[in-house]
């Protein structure tokens, strides 16, 4: 039985169209004047207990909304979903006590407050036992390295120092299923690894659901085990990471270095170009002919430095699924 | 039950931190109740009689000062609070929470309540020796503790009423502007104004049994000794049952409405 069943889903946002000016205001009181907006479209899949699944898709591809229908935030326009067996939006206690949702973008911790004012709250709110919180905590804490920072009033921190307890503060709870939201919108570079590195980590001790939604791809190279790819509100994509890797399996990408500019088109007889600065260069080629073409590069490039060669981006993978797969 | 308690104190703790008021602050906010007491000084000055429709200047000075007090439990913040909420899509958060949102509002805002009430209180006590004369003082311990259950009773019941009001924010949006009409309606019927007995007899009963005359009239009626407890009590049962009223209005407004809700933002 999976986790969670998303059965021909779809969601319709019915907006009510403004218009300019006073006279065609109050017309519009009269006459509201509707547009509709196809969010999700007939979506469907289902997950299982203890899978990381990263779902992805441009801005305004639909994932948001999904969330929040998936949590029980918003009503399906159509379709059915389950959630560890219960229907999102009749928000039983006992569903919302195992579920978890962090909007990257929306605090849930008093701000004139420490951090720990608010654990404790939620703490009394999920109904933790003393032995779970304090376990909870000191394993979170531990894991993001914020222990110090418990007793200071949350307006003092960083941004990533306040994600972290934004995190905890949605696991503290030990939930089933939680849904994550642009969790790293916005951090450093440490911070994403941290938690990158704490969603790992934790995934390994307690088989917990993830569902996560991030524009950094490498978010979800290094935490997902599969990935669910949206394009105007539908899927065009579904498989495992590894399944994503091996589109490409008989590609490798050379990284070239020069010591001095370059026009990247005279290499474009090589292989295709992903990427290029002034004097570097990413050229993705068959693997087979691996051998011939850095030999050849070598051979008519006095001035190449350097070069690595490395497996196709994951990045760049998801790119090429989502311009093939878009839906216009 | 606990969580709620937590919040209360939370938010008790954090009034405490930041709403430590000047006299000056204090001033400000009860100068509606100088510029009315002023304004019925001065007509019983020209009126000549001493009495008004039944009420000596004593009792008017005493029936406007205790309502305003009273009037700190008319909680109508969680009302505007969940229509700004419902607006700017903040509302996603709480409703994922496995608590009322009711409950959590209105022991967010009763907390906020006692705490300006005790305010207004020692205020009240500090300013009395200037107009103490046109104060009454009689209260028996019957008619107290049936002033905390109004009091009490008074506070869930605004809570419920603006709770509704602030849900229409589901269908219109911009709820505020409309709010606030209505707390214009919702003072007036309260007897912020004009005392409801000075209406015409029968509409003074019909105005009794609707629920806004808990909110400062009738008990500040009990106070003043204008109202047995028996009358007291009955009319308590009346705005007892208003409560399960409003109760079940809002599930089902809360029912529709979040169905429509539309989740803006993030
Ligand atoms: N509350 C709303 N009312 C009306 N339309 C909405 C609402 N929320 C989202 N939309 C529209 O629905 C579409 C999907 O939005 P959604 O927020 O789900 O996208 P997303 O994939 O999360 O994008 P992003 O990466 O930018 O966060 C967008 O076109 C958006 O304009
Ligand atoms: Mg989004």
């Amino acid at each position: 039985m999976s986790i969670i069943n998303v059965n021909n889903l779809s969601k319709t946002y019915k907006i009510h169209e403004k218009q300019e000016g006073l006279k065609n205001t109050i017309k519009d009181l009269f006459n509201r004047k509707y547009v509709y907006k196809d969010a999700v479209n007939n979506l469907n899949f289902s997950i299982e207990k203890g899978e990381i699944v990263g779902l992805l898709g441009e801005n305004g591809a639909g994932k948001t909304t999904t969330l929040k229908m998936l949590t029980g935030i918003l009503y399906p326009t159509s379709g059915e979903v389950t959630v560890l067996n219960y229907i999102p939006t009749q928000r039983k206690r006992e569903f919302l006590k195992k579920i978890a949702f962090v909007m990257g973008n929306k605090s849930e911790i008093n701000w004139d407050l420490p951090a720990i004012d608010t654990f404790r709250y939620q703490k009394l709110v999920y109904q933790v036992s003393d032995e779970l919180y304090k376990k909870n905590i000191d394993m979170l804490t531990e894991m993001l390295n914020v222990k110090h920072l418990l007793n200071t009033q949350m307006r003092r921190l960083s941004l990533g120092e306040r994600m972290k307890m934004e995190l905890i503060n949605s696991f503290l709870y030990s939930p089933e299923v939680v849904f994550l939201d642009e969790p790293t919108i916005g951090l450093d570079l440490s911070s994403q690894l941290a938690i990158r590195k704490f969603l790992r980590e934790y995934r390994a001790e307690r088989k917990t659901t993830i569902i996560i939604t991030s524009h950094y791809m490498d978010d979800i190279e290094e935490t997902c085990d599969r990935v669910i790819l949206l394009s105007k509100g539908s899927k065009i994509f579904d498989g495992a990471i590894s399944e994503i890797s091996r589109i490409y399996s008989s590609n490798k990408v050379l990284q070239l270095v020069f010591d001095q500019s370059i026009n990247p088109y005279e290499f474009a007889k090589y292989g295709e170009i992903l990427e290029f600065t002034d004097n570097t260069l990413k050229l993705m080629i068959d693997k087979e002919q691996y051998r011939s073409i850095v030999t050849g590069l070598i051979n008519q490039n006095r001035n190449l430095i350097d070069i690595s060669i490395i497996n196709v981006p994951f990045k760049y993978i998801v790119n090429q699924i989502m311009v093939e797969g878009r839906i216009s | 039950m606990q969580k709620y308690l937590y919040s209360f104190k939370m938010h008790l703790l954090t009034s405490f931190q930041y709403r430590l008021d000047t006299i000056l602050g204090l001033i400000m906010s009860n100068i509606s109740l100088f510029i009315t007491i002023i304004f019925w000084i001065l007509i019983y000055r020209s009126n000549g009689t001493g009495v008004i429709n039944g009420y000596k200047i004593a009792d008017m000075i005493t029936f406007f000062v205790v309502s305003s007090l009273f009037r700190t439990f008319i909680l109508s913040s969680g009302g505007f609070e969940i229509s700004s909420m419902i607006k700017n899509g903040d509302l996603s958060k709480v409703i994922i929470k496995p608590y009322s949102i009711n409950m959590f509002l209105y022991w967010k805002y009763l907390s906020n309540a006692l705490f300006e009430f005790l305010k207004q209180f020692s205020f009240l006590l500090l300013i009395t020796p200037f107009f103490a004369q046109y104060l009454t003082w009689d209260l028996s311990v019957h008619s107290a503790i049936l002033l905390i259950i109004y009091l009490i009773t008074a506070s869930v019941i605004s809570h419920l009423i603006w709770l509704l009001l602030g849900m229409m924010a589901f269908w219109i949006g911009q709820a505020q502007a409309v709010m606030w009409s209505f707390a214009v309606i919702l003072n007036f019927l309260s007897g912020m104004f004009i005392p409801l007995d000075f209406f015409p007899h029968w509409s003074v009963k019909a105005l009794e049994l609707m629920p806004f005359a808990a909110f400062s009239y009738i008990p500040a009626k009990l106070y003043m000794n204008q109202l047995s407890i028996m009358e007291g009590t009955y009319l308590l049962i009346v705005y007892i049952i208003w409560i399960f009223v409003l109760m079940a209005l809002n599930v089902i407004v809360w029912r529709a409405g979040t169905k429509k809700y539309s989740a803006i933002g993030g």
